[in-house]
């Protein structure tokens, strides 16, 4: 190879590592920033598994981060770990988690139990289907997770599963000061 | 030919400084202003197309058309007879499915991309049968999954179609 062919070369590879690094970059500030327009989190309440009703404004004051999900779902399985180690480590500092489940009481009971599951879940489909239509998520598809401020903003909504980086990233970003 | 390469490398570098700003453009041009819209999913009736229950020669055919990038549980397929809903039916035959270990769910098969057919025997006994109800579940390769889906769907006469 000459050296000029061995420039062009260099040159048409680094382009290409600076597309794919644009992409990147554009795909990691989409999954963890927040928004430009944060908007005022709707009144949206759940039946709890112990029949009382969980709402959203009951926990104004703190970081609520709503995650839906099922039973039937793997990627949601594989998040709630990283949740239950999220409220344990953020809890004292304003993170509250809740999940409310598309499913049956029964099956999420025995899951939570299983995965020593630390924050209140729920299990109510029809309220958790149409409180994701609301809040945006009009497939429908899950997980499904919504960062709530403490001034009761919604400041993220993330389709998908959450990893860990992102997930430590968004809860300090948008912890009560 | 000196000129071809100082200009072709003039170029190049020129791409290779502005492409990254235009993926990152591309990728934000899109971006709402709440919802995550990366991953995007197709709607769950385009992602699993039923296909219309058909009366044949010796019972009847249903099926998916999956549309690449999505799967259904093979497990989580449920035929049962709708109207009139206390009619027995054979138990439908499934394609075969695709070997999949999952770690929550253990061994299960799973239906990519593409046509999938399910044959439910049964003939004259059939000729009752006007609704099915069927069920399934499924998800799209990118990690989201869609909650389990319902339909009742009318029976269409023998096909000719399809012989």
């Amino acid at each position: 190879m000459n050296p000029s062919t061995r420039k062009t070369v260099i040159v048409v590879v680094l382009a290409l590592i600076g597309a794919l690094g644009g992409l990147w970059t554009s795909h990691m500030w989409r999954s963890i920033s927040a928004p430009t327009t944060p908007t005022l989190a709707p009144a949206i309440s759940f039946n709890g598994l112990d029949g009382k009703p969980v709402t959203f404004a009951q926990y104004k004051g703190k970081l609520l981060l709503v995650n839906f999900w099922a039973t039937w779902c793997a990627p949601c399985l594989n998040e709630m770990p990283l949740l239950v180690k999220a409220q344990k480590q953020y809890g004292a500092q304003g993170l509250q988690i809740i999940g409310p489940a598309l499913d049956e009481a029964k099956d999420v009971q025995a899951l939570a139990t299983k995965l020593g599951v630390n924050y209140p879940v729920m299990a109510d489909f029809a309220s958790a289907d149409a409180a994701m239509q609301t809040l945006g998520n009009k497939q429908g598809g899950l997980p499904f997770s919504v960062f709530i401020n403490a001034e009761g903003m919604i400041v993220k909504t993330v389709l998908g599963e959450l990893h860990e980086d992102d997930l430590h990233t968004l809860i300090k970003t948008h912890l009560p000061k | 030919m000196k000129t071809l390469n100082r200009l072709t490398l003039s170029l190049l570098f020129a791409a290779s400084c502005v492409l990254p700003c235009f993926a990152i453009a591309a990728g934000l041009w899109h971006a709402p202003s709440n919802v995550n819209a990366a991953p995007n999913i197709l709607a769950v009736d385009e992602a699993f197309q039923l296909q219309p229950v058909e009366r044949t020669a010796h019972g009847l055919k249903l099926g998916w058309f999956i549309s690449p990038g999505y799967y259904l549980y093979q497990e989580r397929i449920r035929i049962e007879a709708a109207t009139p809903a206390t009619l027995k039916i054979s138990k439908p035959k499934l394609p075969v499915g695709e070997k999949h270990h999952d770690e929550h769910f253990g061994d299960v098969h799973i239906y990519r991309g593409g046509r999938h057919e399910v044959e439910i025997a049964g003939g004259k006994s059939l000729s009752k049968l006007r609704q099915l109800k069927i069920t399934y579940q499924g998800c799209a390769e990118s990690g989201i999954c869609y909650p389990p889906q319902t339909r009742i769907v009318d029976i269409i006469a023998l096909s000719t179609a399809h012989p």
